[in-house]
């Protein structure tokens, strides 16, 4: 049972996935997959193994789907036409490291039909977009890893598609690169293109994804916003911390709250809550600490987040149907 | 107790290249997370640790002793696990095991049966006989982590051990780096990129630039955050309430800075304020609060500050206002 | 012994000499499990099978022919038992040794170096040093597997085979000539294959550098010697006295191996200059080398 948000009424759909499914050979590696991609940044997740690669390799035309069709912007995913409109920046490093950085991204301009002047503006301009300009020419032998993946973001960009794959971006990257870059994704997404993110990282897709994938064992099981995801998930209460100078005191009272099922005491100063329904919480709760006076310095749901709904969905995906 | 480290003035130069600058450090055993840019020398410092670089100028003590005297030795106490290479295809993990045993000077027979013992409390006992190239990544990891404890070190030296692993084996691989970090006696430097990954294992940390030290503090030093300032969390009720809301808070004496997305602010409150009044005037301005707690410093915006970033989008939990640091070098 | 919980058995530390070993025979268990080494293997035991048949043959000879055998030892000095014989064995073997550590050499230590091995040895309680002795012993001992050994094992099946007691009697020091020049060709091969495949860890490279050094240069030495000599001096005598010679190598180590079986040969001093110069700038390339990879890894 896929976890899903429900359709909105205008679904601009850059990517559009119905009902795909491969083989190689006996091992399905996707089973009956649709979802739509459109403008912001879809974070795909899942464990190794569960085929979000091939799931990439459909996407940027690499590969045809044994059953159903992949469209981007139209067309299908394998023609010419639709690779147009798609940037993929892949997880390996394969490219001919005696060249700058420069020569690179200006050979894969010129693979993409630009010349002359056209293909120069774009590769100093898409330099300049990851940072790389005045670093761009050494060759790519020398460099470390990091600088190695924004060339691969700029052998994606040079065309200005509309959808972009990254398959592990930040791989290798800094702390204060990853920032950066990770600005850039923003920025790309805000300016309406559809950036498709697949990581293992899921703390930065907390604050990165409005949409998220999570794909295991060939299955899409689930899809939404992070949000949306949490709350369809409501086999599992949300789990609220809640810090006060006392906590016994308002153990009672918030267990007569309707929406609490559970409360656990942690001196000196904590309390577990699980509980259903968890806008009618914050509502009830609300109410109730305008009404008592407690010493409240922490209100703060715990599994929310893309870490702790990967856990949930897994548990879920291991259960028998 | 000796200390981990004592790195005094401590320069490297390799061609024109200035990798360590005169650098200071000195570290207490247990579990330390090391961070820098590319090139900020981090892998420099550790192939000096290990002994297999002969540094320009400087002194190196790891656990008391010089590291150009004594270089083999000390490699005896300490197990390293290289991000990507430090594999013998051809070899199956019994055998891969059982060598970096006997390369640490064990007899053949303890190293075989370490190995074995190794690997089954790894979750590899199935693929032991199978060759290396037939590893998943995952299982690539733990067998390096085999290699690196097969004889027993002092000190674990990792580069980027949850790399390429998926979440699960990220979570698995990072608890059992805990224990290991507890255990008596036994130490742990972790170098990677990902600041989360420090937080939950490490105790320290060490933020390296272009080849100097730029912090060197326990975590819970680093991390200290500015009292009375607390972070903001609601449903979003539109711009109009938003605006009252914060309005509001504004008027009753907090200073506000709205965060990154609408429903996020951060409040520094005067002494008196009771967080009550945050309900209180949620309430009224018909705003539901779903998230309450006082601001922690995350590892990120340290670093962030000592790098001497300025990014122009303050990531979304720190924000417009920035409070001392409690950091010093 | 669990990760956790203390350790109640305390691990051993052997000094790191014993390493050595371990390298060495790891190094040879990957070049064991891969099937092209046993069919070029095989090929370098066919003149090794032959040569015992032959030996076979004539102790059986020896039984009923006895004026056919002693006829044909007296004219082929290849088989009449001395130390020429298996001399001449172990050089014979040259062509199919050098193709087989041609292939072995990058598994033996190539692979460390194209890799990433090498962090894994000298991360360890080892020196530069103790690594490299590990991996000289695997590649010394591959050469003596296709000539040390067989041209032992023909000896002992000669006399064995032959008039036991007055053979060995007579013949033994031929087992120090075996010994010597077997050790000679270890070292010497050993020392030059593991400064190529450090230089060069690819096997198409270096099967080919490999090729140039065994196969041509001995080809053109004796172009040279044949077309350079003197008018009037006879095709033997050139080969043999020709300092052009002194280009193929292992006919230099077959010229130094004599004097192991007490056999003068002419450009002998020629011969030890050559070859105590390729073992020194070996040794010196290897040490470059690996000081160099240490550093990168």
């Amino acid at each position: 049972m896929t976890l899903e948000s429900p359709p909105t009424a205008e679904s601009s759909s850059l990517v559009e996935v119905r009902h795909v499914s491969k083989w190689f050979g006996p091992l399905m590696a996707l089973n009956d997959i649709s979802l739509e991609i459109g403008p912001g940044i879809t974070g795909l997740i899942g464990p190794n193994g569960a085929g979000k690669t091939t799931l990439l390799k459909l996407l940027t035309g690499q590969s045809k789907p044994t059953l159903g069709e992949i469209r981007i912007c139209g067309h299908e995913a394998w023609l010419a036409k639709a690779k147009a409109h798609v940037g993929f920046c892949p997880y390996g490093d394969a490219t001919w490291d005696e060249l700058s950085g420069r020569r690179l991204v200006r050979v894969t301009a010129g693979l993409h039909g630009f010349t002359g002047d056209e293909a120069e503006r774009r590769t100093e301009s898409v330099l300049e977009t990851v940072g790389m300009s005045d670093r761009a020419d050494r060759p790519v032998r020398t460099y470390s890893k990091g600088m190695r993946q924004r060339i691969k973001l700029c052998q994606a960009l040079i065309h200005d598609p509309d959808l972009l794959v990254l398959d592990e971006p930040l791989n290798g990257i800094d702390p204060v690169g990853r920032e950066e870059l990770n600005e850039l994704f923003l920025r790309l997404a805000r300016a309406g293109k559809a950036v498709l993110i697949s990581s293992h990282i899921l703390n930065e897709m907390d604050e990165l994804a409005d949409h998220i994938l999570f794909v295991c064992r060939g299955k899409l099981l689930a899809s939404g916003s992070l949000e949306t995801i949490r709350d369809l998930l409501d086999d599992y209460p949300l789990k609220v911390h809640v810090s006060c100078e006392s906590p016994r005191q308002i153990a009672s009272p918030l267990m007569a709250l309707e929406s609490v099922k559970s409360v656990s005491v942690q001196p000196p100063e904590d309390l577990f809550l699980e509980v259903q329904n968890p806008n009618r919480f914050y509502a009830e709760f609300g109410e109730f600490a305008t009404t008592h006076d407690i010493q409240l310095h922490r209100l703060k749901a715990t599994d929310t987040s893309a870490e702790a709904v990967f856990d949930y969905l897994m548990e879920r995906a291991s259960r028998p149907e | 107790m000796t200390p981990l480290f004592e790195i005094e003035s401590l320069t490297h130069r390799y061609g024109s290249v200035l990798a360590l600058d005169d650098l200071s450090l000195s570290v207490e055993p247990g579990a330390i997370g090391l961070v820098g840019q590319n090139g900020a020398g981090k892998s420099t410092l550790i192939k000096i640790l290990l002994g297999l670089v002969r540094h320009t100028a400087g002194t190196v003590r790891v656990y008391g002793s010089d590291v150009t005297r004594n270089g083999v030795g000390l490699r005896g106490r300490i197990g390293y696990m290289p991000e990507r290479e430090g594999v013998l295809p051809g070899l199956n993990g019994i055998e891969y095991v059982g060598l970096a045993g006997e390369l640490n000077g064990m007899p053949r027979k303890q190293s075989l049966r370490r190995a074995h013992e190794l690997l089954s409390q790894l979750g590899l006992e199935e693929a032991r006989y199978r060759r290396l190239e037939n590893y998943s990544a995952g299982m690539v990891q733990r067998i390096k982590l085999a290699a690196t404890l097969v004889h027993d070190p002092d000190l674990l030296l990792l580069d980027e051990p949850t790399s390429g692993l998926d979440p699960d084996g990220r979570t698995a691989m990072l608890s059992l780096l805990k224990s290991l970090s507890q255990r008596p006696g036994k130490s742990l430097l972790f170098s990677t990129h990902l600041l989360g990954d420090i937080e939950h294992v490490c105790r320290h940390t060490i933020i390296m630039e272009k080849g100097r030290v730029a912090a060197s503090e326990s975590l819970d030093e680093m991390l200290v955050g500015k009292a009375d300032a607390y972070l903001l969390r609601w449903k979003n009720a539109g711009d109009a309430a938003n605006d009252v809301y914060l309005a509001a808070l504004q008027q009753a004496g907090a200073e506000v800075s709205p965060g990154e997305e609408i429903g996020q602010a951060r409040a520094v409150v005067p002494a008196e304020w009771s967080t009550r009044q945050f309900f209180h005037l949620a309430r009224q301005a018909e705003v539901t609060l779903t998230g309450l707690e006082p601001e922690e410093m995350d590892l990120r915006t340290v670093y962030r500050r000592l790098v001497g970033m300025e990014t122009a989008m303050p990531p979304l939990v720190d924000l417009a206002k920035r409070g001392e640091s409690g950091v010093t070098s | 012994m669990s990760l956790v919980k203390p350790d109640i058995e305390t691990i051993t530390q052997r000094p790191a000499w014993f390493a050595a070993w371990p390298i060495a025979r790891t190094a040879l268990h990957l070049v064991f499990r891969r099937k092209l080494f046993w069919v070029l293997f095989a090929v370098a035991l066919f003149s090794f099978l032959l040569m015992f048949g032959a030996i076979y043959l004539l102790a059986t000879l020896r039984q009923e022919y006895k004026w056919l055998e002693e006829f044909i030892t007296s004219r082929l000095k290849d088989l009449d038992g001395s130390g020429t014989t298996f001399l001449n064995f172990m050089k014979a073997q040259g062509t199919v040794t050098m193709i087989l550590l041609a292939f072995a050499g990058s598994v033996l230590a190539g692979n460390d170096h194209s890799r990433g091995g090498l962090i894994f040895y000298l991360s360890r309680r080892i020196k530069l040093v103790h690594y490299g002795t590990g991996k000289l012993l695997a590649i010394g001992l591959l050469p003596s597997l296709t000539t040390t050994l067989p041209a032992l094992i023909l000896f002992i099946e000669y006399g064995l085979l032959g008039d036991t007691g007055m053979y060995f009697g007579e013949k033994y020091p031929i087992i120090f000539g075996i010994l010597g020049y077997g050790a000679l060709l270890s070292v010497a091969v050993g020392l030059l294959l593991f400064a190529l495949v450090s230089w060069m860890p690819r096997p198409v490279p270096l099967v080919m550098l490999w090729g140039g050094l065994f196969v041509f240069l001995p080809i053109l030495s004796r172009i040279l010697t044949l077309t350079m000599r003197e008018p009037g001096v006879r095709r033997r005598h050139a080969l043999e006295e020709s300092p052009w010679r002194l280009l193929d190598f292992w006919n230099d180590l077959y010229i130094i191996g004599n004097k192991f079986f007490g056999v003068d040969k002419p450009l002998f001093i020629g011969a030890t200059i050559v070859v105590c110069s390729v073992c020194v700038v070996s040794v010196i390339a290897i040490f470059v080398r690996l000081r160099q990879l240490q550093h990168q890894s």
